[in-house]
C-alpha cells in the first residue's frame, strides 16, 4: 500500500515532475556561470559612495545601479533619450559589457515557473503543485525505502534487486535530501505568489513628505551611502531626470528606503521584517543565486529526476504486467463456479485461464482469484477449483501463502464441492507436497471433494487434457481443456566451447559456454561498452533451455558475467534428463534457443565481507563465476565437493590460476572416491573455528547444490554457529545465507 | 455614450464622484503598443496625474501579483498619499500581465474637465526581473495630441490617444 501511495502520484506526475526538474538542472548551472563571470570586491574594500560618485561621473544619464545576487553591477542609463544597460566593474566604473539578460536563461525561468504562461494562475499553480508532488513522492519513496531495507538503521546497506531497482534505490538515497530541499522551498515560493504564505516582500519604505530641495551634496560625501558596503547593496536609483526635488531611493540587503539628496540624510527607512529575510532565505536556497556551489548540488539532484522517473514507471509498470491479469473475469456474486490459483511464477495461472475458458464455453460463469483471497464470499452454492503449484521444498506458492491460515477460520464452504489439482516436477522430491497438504485440509475441514486430487508433471498439457475428461461426467458436461504453454521470449545462442568432466567415475558434467551467433548485430549501445550482443546478466543468473520435444523450460546457473562474452554454466548429465541429455549432445557450433532470467536473490553482498562458498559438482558453476570477477580481491573461501581429482575437479587450472592471484583465498576439497574420501561438511565441521571467526567478521555463505547437500551443510554451519548465538535462519534474515538449489 | 467595458463605467462613475460635479463626459481610446526588447510577462499601469504631477486615477493595471507593483515607480510613489488604498485604485482595472508586441486597446469615458486641463497620461512599466522604466510615455490630455504616436523609452513602443 505504501508503494502505491509513492508510484502513483510519481507515475501520474512523472512528465510534469521531470520538465520541472530538467528546467530547473539547466537554471542550476547559471549561477555559477554569472558568478565565474564577476569580481567581487572583498568586504570593506569598496563602498556604496564611491561607486556611486563615479558611476554619476562616467554616466551622466544614469538612472539605477542595480548589485544582481552574483555580485554583478549593472548601471541603466539612457544616452539622447536611449535607454542603455551596462556591465561595470565594482572597482573602477568601468563599463565591461552590455547587460542584457540572457534569453535563454529568461525563457528557461518562464518555463520553470511557469510552463511559460507569464503569471497565469493555471501555469504557476501548476508549477506550485509540482514542488508539492515533488516532495510527496521523495518523502514517500523514502519511507517505502526503510520499509524495503528493513529499519532506519539498514538504510545505508547494499541494495539487492534487478539493475533497475538497484539504479532506482541508489539514485533516490544519492538525490533524496536535494530534492526534498527543492521541493520545500519550491512549494513555498509557490505559496508566497498566492498569497498563502506570507513572503514580506509588499512592505515598501514611506515616501518622504518634505524634502530639503537645496542642491544637490556630491554623492561621494554621503554619509548613508559611504556606509553602506557595496556588497550589501541591492539597487540605488537617481532622482528622475536630475529633479532636485526627488529622493534617492536606497535597497540593501537589510533595508529599503530613501535619501535627500541636498544633505544626504536618510527621510525614509523600512528595514526588511524577519518574515522577508526568510523568504529571501527560501528563494536563495531553491534558486542557488548568490550561492552557486548549493545551486550545483540541487542542480546535479534534479538532473537524476529523468532517470528516477524512468526507472520508477518502468519498474511499475514491469510489476503491473506481472500482476496475474484475470481476464474476463466474472464478479464473485454472478459466478457459479470459483478457479483458486497458488503460483510462483506466474505459468499455473495459464492453465487457470484454460479451464475458464473451457468452463466458460460450457456456459459456467466463472471467477478466476488467487488463493490468499479465499473468503467466504467465495463458497455457497458453487463449484471450487483449486489449482497450485509448490514452491521449493514443499511450501506454499507466492499467492497461496496465507491460504492455510484463512481455512480454518471460514464457515461457509462451496456446496457444489472443491477438487484440488496439483503442478510439480517428479524429478523434484516431494512431489506436489503442497497441493496434498491443501486437500488434506479441506477433507479435515468438512468440505465435499467432488473429485479427489490429481497431479499433473511438468506442465503436460496432455495431462491437464485427461483430467478435463475425467471431471467432465462430474460436471455434467464435455470439458475439452487445451492448454498452450507461453514461454518468454528466446534468443539463439552458439555453443563456442565445451570442458567435459567425469566421465569415468560415472558423472558426467561438462562446462558449456555459449555466445551469440556470429552473424548477430550489435546494438550501438552494446557498442559503446564494447559487449557481445548477449542481453545483460551477471553471474547467478539463470538461462532456461527449452529442450527439443518439451514445452516446460528448465534452468541453469550462470558462472560469467556480460562483460566476459559469454554465458558459462555447468550441466552434468541425467539418464532421464531429457534437458542435460540435450546439451551433453551439443557440439561447438551447435545453436540453441533460450532465454535469461535474472535470479537477484543469488548474489554477492556488495563490500568487501569474505565470502564461504560451497558447492559440489556441477554445483560450482555459479560459484566459478564470483570468483572470476572479485578483481577487488576480497577474502573467498570455497569448499568444492567432487568424486575424482583426476575426473571431474571441474575448473581445476582457473582455480589454481585464481589461487595464485588472489582472486580466490582458500580452496578446500572433498572427493569421495579418491584420497581420504572426505566428504564436503566433514571438511566444513574441521573448519569451525575459522568459519566461526569469519562470520563474526561479517562473511556471506553461499551454498549450491542439490536438496539432501544443502540440508546437510545447513546442518552443519548451523550447529557450527551456535555458540557465537547466530542461526542460519538469523543469517539467511539478513542475506548472508544464500542457497542455489536443484 | 456607453463604456465598452463594465469596469470602466465603475471608474467613469467614481470619478464623477470623486470631482462631485455632474459633468459630460467624453470618450477616450487609448492604444498601448509594446516593444519587443523583453521576453516574458511585463507589468504596466496607465494612469492619470495633473501637471505637478499629482495623482489623479488609475486607468488600467496590467499585471496581477501586487508584490511586483512597488517597481512602478512613478505611480508607486504617486499613489502613496495619506488616504490613498492602492489595491481599490487597480480593484476592477486589473488584467494579465503583457507580452512583447502586444497592443492594448483601453476605451473609456472621461469628464469633460480632465480635458486640456494640464493632465497627463503616463504609463509606467517593469519586468520581474529586469529594468524598470517609471514614466516610460507620458501624453498630455489635449486636443491637440489625438491621433498623435508619442514613443515610449522602455518597454512601451508607443502610446497614441484618439478622442
Amino acid at each position: 500500500m505504501q508503494r502505491r501511495l509513492h508510484s502513483g502520484p510519481g507515475v501520474a506526475a512523472s512528465l510534469l515532475l521531470v520538465a520541472l526538474a530538467v528546467s530547473g538542472a539547466l537554471l542550476a548551472v547559471l549561477p555559477a556561470h554569472d558568478r565565474a563571470q564577476v569580481s567581487v570586491p572583498a568586504r570593506g574594500a569598496v563602498n556604496v559612495a564611491q561607486l556611486a560618485e563615479q558611476v554619476a561621473a562616467r554616466y551622466p544619464g544614469a538612472e539605477q545601479i542595480t548589485r544582481k545576487p552574483s555580485g554583478r553591477v549593472v548601471v541603466d542609463y539612457a544616452v539622447d533619450g536611449d535607454p542603455a544597460s551596462v556591465s561595470i566593474d565594482p572597482l573602477t566604473a568601468e563599463p565591461l559589457a552590455r547587460y542584457r539578460p540572457s534569453e535563454l536563461a529568461t525563457r528557461l525561468g518562464d518555463f520553470h515557473r511557469a510552463f511559460l504562461m507569464g503569471d497565469a494562475a493555471l501555469g504557476r499553480g501548476l508549477a506550485g503543485f509540482g514542488a508539492l508532488l515533488l516532495g510527496w513522492v521523495a518523502l514517500t519513496g523514502f519511507w517505502v525505502l526503510v520499509i524495503r531495507m528493513g529499519g532506519l538503521r539498514m538504510l545505508r546497506a547494499p541494495v539487492r534487486g534487478t539493475m533497475l531497482q538497484r539504479l532506482h534505490v541508489l539514485l533516490s538515497r544519492a538525490t533524496f535530501a536535494a530534492l526534498l530541499l527543492l521541493a520545500l522551498t519550491g512549494a513555498y515560493m509557490s505559496g508566497a505568489f498566492f498569497g498563502l504564505l506570507p513572503s514580506g516582500m509588499e512592505a515598501q519604505p514611506d515616501y518622504p513628505d518634505a524634502l530639503n530641495g537645496g542642491p544637490p551634496a556630491p554623492l561621494g560625501d554621503l554619509a548613508a551611502l559611504q556606509s553602506v558596503d557595496l556588497r550589501d547593496l541591492r539597487k540605488l536609483v537617481f532622482p528622475f531626470e536630475g529633479d532636485p526635488n526627488e529622493p534617492y531611493e536606497l535597497r540593501t540587503r537589510l533595508g529599503a528606503g530613501y535619501l535627500d539628496q541636498a544633505s544626504g540624510a536618510v527621510v525614509s527607512w523600512l528595514p526588511h521584517s524577519a518574515t522577508r529575510r526568510v523568504f529571501e532565505t527560501v528563494v536563495m536556497l531553491h534558486t542557488g543565486q548568490g550561492l552557486w556551489w548549493l545551486a550545483l548540488l540541487t542542480g546535479a539532484a534534479a538532473a537524476g529526476v529523468p532517470l528516477l522517473a524512468f526507472s520508477g514507471v518502468v519498474l511499475w509498470w514491469r510489476r503491473r504486467r506481472a500482476r496475474p491479469r484475470i481476464r474476463r473475469n466474472v464478479t464473485l456474486a454472478d459466478a457459479d463456479t470459483v478457479i483458486l490459483v497458488g503460483s510462483e511464477g506466474n505459468s499455473t495461472w495459464g492453465f487457470a485461464y484454460s479451464l475458464q475458458n473451457a468452463l466458460s464455453a460450457a456456459g459456467h460463469f466463472v471467477h478466476v482469484a488467487e488463493m490468499n483471497k479465499l473468503s467466504a464470499a467465495h463458497c455457497g452454492d458453487r463449484h471450487m477449483f483449486i489449482l497450485t503449484a509448490t514452491y521449493g521444498d514443499g511450501a506454499a506458492p507466492a499467492t497461496a501463502r496465507r491460504f492455510l491460515d484463512l481455512l480454518p477460520k471460514l464457515q461457509a464452504r462451496p456446496e457444489r464441492g472443491v477438487t484440488v489439482l496439483g503442478f510439480g516436477d517428479r524429478e523434484f522430491g516431494h512431489f506436489c507436497y503442497f497441493a496434498v497438504e491443501v486437500e488434506a485440509a479441506l477433507i479435515a475441514k468438512g468440505w465435499p471433494i467432488f473429485s479427489p486430487l490429481e497431479t499433473i508433471n511438468r506442465e503436460s498439457a496432455q495431462e491437464f487434457a485427461r483430467w478435463g475428461d475425467e471431471i467432465a461426467p462430474l460436471l455434467g458436461h464435455e470439458l475439452r481443456l487445451v492448454h498452450i504453454a507461453e514461454t518468454p521470449r528466446r534468443s539463439p545462442f552458439v555453443l563456442i566451447s565445451r570442458e567435459d568432466y567425469g566421465a569415468e567415475v560415472g558423472a558426467p558434467s561438462s562446462i558449456m559456454r555459449f555466445g551469440p551467433p556470429t552473424d548477430a548485430r550489435r546494438g550501438w549501445w552494446q557498442r559503446l561498452t564494447g559487449r557481445a550482443s548477449l542481453p545483460y546478466f551477471e553471474a547467478g543468473d539463470l538461462i532456461g533451455i527449452v529442450p527439443p520435444g518439451s514445452t516446460m523450460p528448465r534452468y541453469y546457473s550462470i558462472g560469467s558475467a556480460i562483460e566476459d562474452g559469454f554465458i558459462e554454466f555447468s550441466v552434468r548429465e541425467h539418464a532421464n534428463g531429457v534437458c542435460s541429455r540435450y546439451l551433453h549432445g551439443l557440439q561447438p557450433g551447435d545453436r540453441i534457443s533460450a532465454f535469461l532470467r535474472p535470479n537477484p536473490e543469488f548474489r554477492l553482498d556488495a563490500g568487501r565481507n569474505p565470502v564461504i562458498m560451497v558447492g559440489a559438482g556441477c554445483g560450482v558453476g555459479p560459484l566459478a563465476g564470483f570468483i572470476r570477477a572479485n578483481k577487488a580481491r576480497r577474502p573467498m573461501r570455497l569448499y568444492f565437493g567432487a568424486r575424482d581429482p583426476e575426473s571431474d575437479f571441474l575448473y581445476r587450472r582457473e582455480m589454481m590460476e585464481w589461487l595464485a592471484e588472489g582472486r580466490l583465498g582458500a580452496l578446500i576439497t572433498a572427493f569421495s572416491r579418491a584420497g581420504d574420501r572426505a566428504r564436503l561438511p566433514d571438511r566444513i565441521r574441521d573448519d569451525a573455528e575459522i568459519l566461526r571467526r569469519m562470520l563474526a567478521a561479517g562473511a556471506q555463505v553461499m551454498v549450491v547444490g542439490g536438496r539432501e547437500m544443502a540440508a546437510e551443510v545447513r546442518a552443519v554451519i548451523d550447529d557450527l554457529v551456535a555458540p557465537t548465538g547466530l542461526s542460519v535462519v538469523k543469517l539467511r534474515a539478513e542475506g548472508r545465507y544464500v542457497e542455489d538449489i536443484y | 455614450m456607453h463604456p465598452t467595458s463594465k469596469p470602466l463605467g465603475l471608474v467613469t462613475l467614481a470619478l464623477a464622484a470623486a470631482l462631485c460635479a455632474p459633468a459630460a463626459a467624453r470618450e477616450l481610446r487609448l492604444t498601448t503598443t509594446m516593444a519587443r526588447n523583453f521576453i516574458g510577462g511585463a507589468y504596466i499601469v496607465i494612469y492619470l496625474v495633473d501637471a505637478e504631477g499629482r495623482y489623479k486615477s488609475t486607468l488600467q493595471m496590467r499585471g496581477t501579483t501586487p508584490r511586483y507593483y512597488s517597481q512602478l515607480r512613478h505611480w508607486y510613489r504617486a499613489t502613496d498619499v495619506a488616504g490613498a488604498d492602492r489595491a481599490a485604485e487597480a480593484d476592477g482595472k486589473t488584467a494579465a500581465s503583457v507580452r512583447r508586441g502586444d497592443i492594448i486597446e483601453l476605451s473609456l469615458d472621461l469628464a469633460d474637465e480632465l480635458f486640456d486641463s494640464g493632465n497627463v497620461v503616463r504609463i509606467d512599466s517593469t519586468l520581474y526581473e529586469g529594468r524598470d522604466y517609471a514614466t516610460d510615455v507620458a501624453v498630455p490630455l489635449l486636443n491637440g495630441s489625438a491621433g498623435v504616436v508619442f514613443d515610449g523609452r522602455g518597454y512601451v513602443k508607443s502610446l497614441k490617444i484618439d478622442l
